[in-house]
């Protein structure tokens, strides 16, 4: 009875904990308002909706695969050269995707331009290879690339619809505002990045961290 | 030592998958990739001179013959120039009375809202039908017929004097 009764627990407590890994990306640990990191290819790449939206896409892709191979040749690499490895798989990952955006999405891969090659360098993906992938198993990496990237592609398109609203009067290319409407271009040139990420990261402190109401 | 062929042997094998599999994606898109190039240069040359059948390279990446049934009808022209911003690249047809026929931009980085208005038909189909003197801005030129975009004079300018320039050198013979 008592030898049935032990695994219940662990798999129900290793599933909140994968639960944990997938949530804590998309509010706790947001990859843009609190870890900020890569904010490069966000400020970049968030001046209309899709591209945003396809800036998402593609580091979804590259975040869950990188975190998963970090994580599966992790327990094999020395550390000494961990850093180079880890380099190889991601960049390995963004050539995949920029070549296949080329292929088949020629227009989105124009408009995004250099900001998909780079990806290898977004600061987020070396960032979870390193403190996380490559000290966890591949589930737990898994879960923590997917959570990242709903939390990244969730707030860049946020972004990009707030910054072609408010700048272009458009969004995702639909005009929404009526013809007399005189757009903001500050909001689609590089400082009106700075202010929607700014205003974001206020709502976010007030509502979701403790102590924020200050 | 059998430390260092550790560190020797994983690297290798890693950096032997990555170039494997990279290998074979850009196999299996390069030439998506290449005939995707070409459409959109071909479809470029379409829009500037409708009437055309075909093209045909005179001067590598600068002239093209454009004919219906082997009888030259226009040409195209490659106009490039520094705008506000960057460089900006063009297509300007030109039909058989040495009449513009159609401009199209292929590259540029302009100011967003502004300068990149420069691509808009709106600016664009001014050109249409003009003569190459009358190819300027009317505010710099009394002989212009272009209007420049308010609040992007520069890329205007820019632009507009590229594709005079082409069309200028074009008529006195000089070689692009």
């Amino acid at each position: 009875m008592s030898t049935e009764a032990i695994p219940i627990p662990v798999a129900a407590k290793e599933r909140t904990r994968l639960g944990k890994e997938l949530t804590k990306g998309i509010i706790v640990e947001n990859p843009i308002l609190i870890i900020m990191l890569g904010l490069c290819a966000t400020l970049a790449c968030s001046t209309s909706a899709t591209d945003a939206f396809g800036m998402g896409l593609a580091f979804t892709f590259v975040m869950i695969c990188s975190n998963v191979v970090v994580a599966l040749v992790s327990k094999i690499t020395p550390h000494q050269i961990r850093i180079p490895v880890f380099i190889t798989v991601i960049s390995t990952f963004v050539t995949i995707v920029d070549y296949a955006m080329k292929a088949y999405t020629p227009l989105l891969s124009r408009s995004l331009g250099v900001f998909v090659p780079l990806i290898v360098v977004n600061c987020i993906v070396m960032g979870r290879a390193e403190a996380f992938a490559s000290r966890n198993g591949v589930a737990a990496s898994f879960m923590d690339g997917v959570g990242m990237s709903i939390g990244f592609t969730f707030i860049i398109t946020l972004i990009g619809v707030i910054r072609e609203l408010l700048g272009n009067g458009t969004v995702f290319g639909l005009g929404v505002l009526p013809a007399g409407y005189q757009p903001f271009l500050i909001f689609i040139l590089p400082p009106g990045a700075f202010l929607v990420i700014g205003f974001l990261m206020a709502v976010h402190k007030k509502f979701f961290q403790k102590g924020g109401a200050r | 030592m059998s430390g260092a062929l550790r560190l020797l042997i994983v690297l290798f094998l890693v950096c032997g998958i990555a170039a494997g599999s990279l290998a074979f994606v850009n196999s299996a898109t390069k030439e998506r990739i290449a005939e995707f190039a070409r459409l959109e240069k071909i479809e470029a040359m379409q829009k500037v001179l409708p009437r055309a059948e075909e093209f045909i390279e005179v001067s590598p990446g600068k002239l093209w013959e454009a004919r219906i049934g082997g009888e030259v009808v226009g040409r195209v022209l490659a106009a490039s120039t520094q705008g506000y911003s960057g460089p900006i690249e063009s297509l300007v047809g030109l039909d058989g009375a040495g009449a513009v026929s159609g401009v199209r931009v292929l590259v540029q980085t302009e100011t967003p809202g502004l300068g990149a208005k420069i691509t808009g038909q709106g600016f664009l189909a001014q050109f249409q039908g003009k003569k190459a003197e009358e190819v300027a801005l009317k505010r710099d030129d009394p002989a212009g017929k272009i209007d420049a975009i308010t609040a992007a004079t520069i890329s205007s300018r820019a632009l507009t004097g590229a594709v005079r320039k082409v069309i200028d050198d074009y008529q006195k013979g000089v070689q692009p």
